[in-house]
């Protein structure tokens, strides 16, 4: 009854091939009239293209660690200096009585004025240098930090998601087409699979096999297609019953072909869908990894990382925890929001299995 | 049907089986033992303890020990926590997490459902929206946010809760809405995406027709259908909420079992990670049994395959 | 409906959370004399024999008492526990210890020396794997017997004269032997309860259960919920009883800083065990009631001299002089002092020498001689856990080396079982450690880097050391001593195995309704006089 709609009649069966180009089109007219997903789209758009092509235009580096300035909040006026051993720094102009006590009136004056001065033969001057979003505890750009960020969490999201994609649409698509036996081995394999108690298996791999950016992907994907491979197997079970696929039988089209022109364009709908709604889990479930200490390798950082660092801090330096928390808030919105929009222009009416 | 649940249970046990191997072998194979710490233990120390716990003999004689402790439903000991057995830390463990997971269910619907009702009932005004970003904010706030935020609101500012601990009623309110938040977030969606669809059906119509108020049509007719996606998502929920509550029980300090999971993991504290993930497996299958067994049921069809 | 369910459950939660805005539970516990204490974390065990962490030491304090203790007004001194007084006979080198009469179990029975002896027998046992043996090593052929070498306990140096005359015949001159008694390695555990439960020489046999434990302190084990509360109460049959001032204690094991801190700050707890760095004061908030302790701790750089690059003597000094100290004390740890030795300074009589401090210029210069033009400047894997505070040391020195030497660092995050793994195995180039003394001894620090030390993970050897440390203790003078053991800390300073970064505080929140709570160098103390003010 759920796909309705998508069974082609067996008299357009000829030109089935040719066809499943109009339900996109079909479905991306529908999208294409919600607004929300639109926007949805657009601002998802807009963070991706902050997070990778904004460093080409952001003077700060991720990893460039000025420690006077740690902990500098957004917008604050940035005195530079050299030490005696001519190394540059950078320090805030409302930390620096705080971190030097008992200093002299002429000098509180100055700091108060917003005016060069001399310390202890140091000469403070201002800096042009603005950070947009404030420093964390070791004096790194935030803004810098949360592209990196924002690039490695993507990253994560999608990789793992088109791992996880790819498994288990191959996996389920076989099992749910040859049925049989092998169905029921390879289900009651991803059966024990899902037994596995979810985090602890990711958190065993990266117990494991130590912690690399890469073993994230496959950690993350290698758990979530299960999932996906449940799905595609009961839409195969239930597409390779209906008359269209039974008609190309009959006429003697190869299993292959069957495949690639019948099952492939009927699955995707619930298949974008569900992947579009794994990113976000899977960025969630990434921050909760970095939460543990078992996320991303520092100095490399994930919005979940971030967020993570950023909530132990969040009573003394509260925009470590907004900034990177409202980036990643934003971009779930967007593509939950997406996800919707897509589920609807799609008519798919369960995702979840 | 008995012999149905019998053949059930009988598949169930390899797959148990499978699961005990794949773990065993996984953390044995993780770099570090559950002795080295940042002062060094004596080589004599380490080898003492290694016998003790019979962790000198060869890999494949330890996984025999324990399968046969195994067959006897011991789950070992636990190294960390010297002289406590995995049974006993399950025992004392589980209950506090059920409670736990219990109550966050109970928030998630007492929250979740009303909340999706009434943005449902007014679509598209401020009362949709309203309820809708806040659980969109509730979905993408990792609890380990929520937690301490609650704490410090309630607990530091407010003083009206404890911030720690699992003593009195009250201890249960700031972890049952930090972890229960999350799931009425989704719930409320489900909530409205079911009642949305319902409320465009035949039979609605005809209560509508019929002149019913319209507080009647949404809360006795539309709410008995739109609410059945809440039901089927309450097994995954409840699973998720009991092994998923590590992060709630580590910020506020409450003794259940999911912070045993992830130290045990950390602490390479061998048989606490065996025993835990064998119990979390054994519940699972039991669950996804059970629900099967209901299908069966319902489904005669189901029934003579 | 919902919405007014809504409105009512609001109103009903607020409704219980006004009536509830109560006295709060420090003021309670005050009332009642329980302090309220955060511990860390969850021990592991509370039999002082098998006890590694700080955490357990803290409650064994409160259950058991040793031979001497720490002094309740000044922890870092001793006092007398049970033995009442003792005699040390140079010639023989042997102790002499008479306990008390009236010291006694909390079942009634006496503490006898036969308890104390058998208390090390059970210890240094070769299958019981006891976690401080070298607190013992000093007695005359203990190590003898832990390592297996004699079968019988009677040729250790270790003699129940009488029921309260303990005998211990020392191996070596032992200066520091009664500081080693104040460990809690050496907290006596009740024979005769142990052989009614099983073989008193295992390490399973259950003992320290609320039900089935039985100690000689000023409180006894009431409860232990794990992960959630220990409670110890007052113990009737304490010979002192009359002068300890609380009804019981209860330790909560909260590993988490941050809500520590909340616990605190919601008056949940009287003591805090530790200050999550970012609330860190500077100065010190003591209207919070902030306190940084000294503390016999420094945490270190260690360097693995047998890997092919850091072999290099000058190479390692290279690295030494681009570390700001200063900058990692003020920036990062936010407490403590920049270490200019290994041993912190803070040791009666003990005078350290002084490293060699931030000298970026003379950094680049040797680094520049060792590596000419730049050439195969070696690309550096920098070890660390991936605890936050250890993390963002090494992110920070990662940024100076990078920035003065132009080195590569490469940072490796591990999580603690695979980190010291790694450390014992040698499977490391540079990490970053703590150490923290054991006693109140220069030994207890410079002892790690000797040759013969298993512990000595910068597999580092050097010959003029470790005769230094031996003529150590051989040396009768304890002037004379200290002063070998300065010589042997500045070769250690010099040849840089080690960089010791930070002098450690112990730093902690603390109610000002709590009394009599000093300093503690070692952070053991007894909780004899600790009081509590009610309003």
């Amino acid at each position: 009854m759920v796909f309705k709609r998508l069974t082609p009649s067996i008299e357009t069966m000829e030109s089935a091939a040719e066809k499943p180009h109009s339900l996109w089109v079909d479905s991306m007219a529908r999208l294409r009239k919600n607004q929300l997903a639109v926007a949805s789209l657009w601002i998802f758009v807009a963070i991706a293209a902050f997070c990778f092509i904004g460093p080409i235009f952001h003077p700060h580096a991720p990893d460039d660690s000025k420690i006077t300035l740690r902990e500098t909040p957004p917008f604050a006026e940035i005195l530079e200096y050299e030490d005696r051993f001519g190394n540059a720094h950078q320090i805030s102009r409302k930390d620096f009585p705080q971190r030097n006590r008992d200093l002299p009136g002429s000098v509180l004056e100055a700091v108060e004025n917003g005016t060069s001065f001399v310390y202890k033969d140091i000469e403070y001057r201002n800096s042009k240098d603005i950070y947009f979003l404030g420093t964390d505890s070791q004096g790194r750009d935030l803004m810098a930090r949360i592209m990196q960020g924002g690039r490695i969490s993507l990253g994560v999201g999608f990789l793992a998601t088109l791992i996880a994609l790819l498994i288990g649409v191959t996996y389920g698509s076989i099992s749910g087409y040859q049925g049989g036996r092998l169905d029921a081995f390879m289900m009651r394999t991803v059966e024990i699979l899902y037994a596995m108690p979810f985090t602890i298996f990711v958190i065993l791999l990266m117990v494991v096999f130590g912690r690399s950016l890469i073993l994230i992907f496959v950690a993350i994907g290698a758990v979530e297609w299960l999932t996906m491979a449940r799905i595609t197997r009961n839409q195969v079970l239930q597409l390779k019953e209906q008359e269209f696929a039974l008609a190309a039988r009959a006429m003697g089209v190869s299993t292959p072909a069957i495949i690639r022109r019948h099952m492939i364009p009927n699955l995707l709908g619930p298949i974008v869908v569900y992947a579009t709604l794994s990113v976000p889990a899977i960025m969630i479930l990434e921050a909760v990894l970095s939460f543990l200490g078992l996320g991303v390798q520092p100095p490399d950082a994930s919005w979940g990382s971030l967020i993570s660092d950023g909530a132990q801090k969040m009573t003394s330096s509260p925009w470590l925890l907004l900034a990177p928390a409202a980036f990643f808030s934003i971009t779930l919105f967007a593509m939950n929001f997406l996800g919707d929009g897509l589920r609807d222009a799609l008519d798919v009416k369960s995702s979840k299995d | 049907m008995l012999r149905f649940i019998f053949n059930r249970l009988l598949q169930a046990i390899p797959t148990i089986w499978v699961i005990i191997t794949l773990t065993f072998f996984l953390i044995m194979n993780a770099p570090g033992n559950p002795f080295s710490q940042e002062r060094e233990m004596r080589e004599e120390t380490r080898q003492q303890l290694m016998e003790h716990y019979g962790l000198d003999k060869p890999l494949l004689v330890q996984y025999w020990t324990y399968l046969k402790r195994l067959a006897s439903f011991d789950l070992g000991p636990s190294f960390k926590q010297e002289g406590r057995s995995i049974n006993e830390i399950i025992a004392q463990g589980f209950p506090v997490s059920l409670e736990l997971g219990l109550l966050a269910l109970g928030v998630a619907l007492l929250v979740g459902v009303p909340a999706g009702v009434i943005a449902a009932a007014r679509q598209n005004t401020i009362l949709d929206y309203l309820p809708m970003s806040g659980a969109m904010i509730g979905i993408c706030m990792p609890t380990f946010v929520i937690g301490p935020i609650l704490g410090l609101v309630f607990g530091v500012w407010l003083g009206w809760f404890n911030v720690a601990g699992w003593f009195s009623w009250e201890d249960r309110v700031l972890p049952a809405f930090t972890l229960g938040l999350a799931y009425a977030a989704y719930i409320a969606r489900l909530t409205r995406a079911g009642m949305l669809e319902t409320l465009g059906l035949d039979y609605i119509r005809t209560a509508r027709a019929k002149g019913l108020r319209e507080k009647t049509v949404v809360l006795k007719h539309a709410l008995r259908g739109g609410i059945i996606p809440v039901i089927s998502y309450l097994g995954p929920a409840m699973a998720g909420l009991i092994s998923g509550s590590f992060v709630v029980e580590t910020v506020f300090q409450v003794p259940g079992l999911g912070r045993y999971f992830i130290d045990g993991a950390l602490n390479r504290d061998y048989f606490m990670i065996l025993g835990t993930t064998i119990f979390y497996a054994t519940l699972i299958v039991g669950a996804n049994l059970l629900v099967d067994i209901a299908h069966t049921l319902l489904d005669p069809k189901l029934r003579k395959a | 409906m919902p919405r007014y369910a809504i409105v009512s459950l609001l109103t009903l939660l607020l409704a219980m959370a006004s009536c509830s805005k109560r006295q709060s539970a420090t003021e309670r516990a005050a009332q009642e004399g329980v302090l309220l204490l955060g511990n860390g974390e969850e021990p592991s065990s509370l039999d002082p024999h098998i006890a590694t962490s700080v955490a357990e030491a803290h409650i064994l304090y409160s259950l058991f008492e040793g031979l001497v203790s720490p002094d309740p007004d000044n922890p870092n001194d001793i006092a007398p526990g049970v033995a009442s007084s003792w005699i040390y006979s140079p010639e023989e080198k042997s102790y002499r210890f008479t306990l008390r009469p009236d010291a006694r179990w909390s079942d009634g029975s006496p503490v006898t020396a036969d308890d104390f002896k058998r208390s090390v027998q059970r210890a240094l046992d070769p299958k019981f794997a006891t976690a401080y043996p070298e607190m013992f090593f000093d007695i005359r052929n203990a190590k003898d017997y832990y390592l297996g070498k004699i079968d019988s306990f009677e040729s250790v140096g270790l003699k129940a004269l009488s029921d309260h005359q303990l005998e211990i015949a020392l191996g070596n001159l032992a200066p520091n032997f009664l500081n080693k008694l104040k460990h809690f390695a050496w907290l006596p555990a009740p024979i005769r309860t142990l052989e009614s439960l099983g073989d008193w020489k295992s390490r399973s046999t259950r003992w320290t259960t609320p039900q089935t434990m039985v100690s000689n302190g000023p409180f006894i084990l009431e409860t232990w919920s794990p992960s959630s509360v220990i409670e110890v109460k007052r113990n009737a049959s304490y010979w002192d009883d009359q002068n300890v001032l609380l009804n019981k204690i209860r330790f909560f094991p909260y590993e988490n800083a941050q809500l520590e801190s909340r616990a605190f700050r919601s008056k949940q707890l009287h003591a805090t065990d530790k200050i999550p760095v970012e609330e860190l004061g500077d100065p010190l908030d003591e209207e919070a009631g902030q306190r940084f302790d000294p503390f016999l701790a420094t945490s270190y750089l260690i360097f693995n001299t047998s890997s092919p690059q850091l072999a290099n003597l000058e190479f390692r000094k290279a690295l030494a002089l681009a570390i700001d100290k200063e900058s990692l004390v003020a920036n990062i740890n936010r407490s403590g002092r920049a270490a200019s030795s290994f041993t912190p300074a803070g040791l009666a009589s003990y005078t350290p020498p002084v490293s060699s401090q931030y000298e970026p210029n003379e950094a680049r210069r040797v680094f520049e001689k060792t590596f000419p033009d730049g050439s195969a400047a070696p690309k550096l894997t920098f070890t660390v856990s991936n605890i936050p505070a250890s993390r963002a040391i090494a992110e920070a020195i990662q940024s100076m080396w990078s920035e003065t030497l132009g080195l590569e660092i490469e940072l490796l995050n591990m999580e603690a079982k695979s980190l010291f793994s790694s450390l014992t195995a040698g499977d490391f180039e540079v990490s970053y450690l703590l150490w923290s003394g054991d006693y109140e001894d220069p030994v207890s620090f410079l002892g790690l880097w000797s040759s013969r030390n298993s512990a000595n993970r910068a597999r580092w050897e050097n010959a003029s050391f470790d005769n230094l440390l031996e003529n150590a203790a051989a040396e009768n003078d304890p002037s004379a001593r200290l002063d070998l053991l300065s010589r042997a800390e500045s070769i250690l300073l010099e040849q840089t195995p080690i960089v010791p970064l930070i002098w450690r505080t112990k730093n902690f929140y603390l109610d000002s309704s709590v009394t009599n709570w000093p300093p503690a160098l070692l952070d053991m103390r007894s909780y004899k006089r600790v009081g509590l003010l009610t309003q």
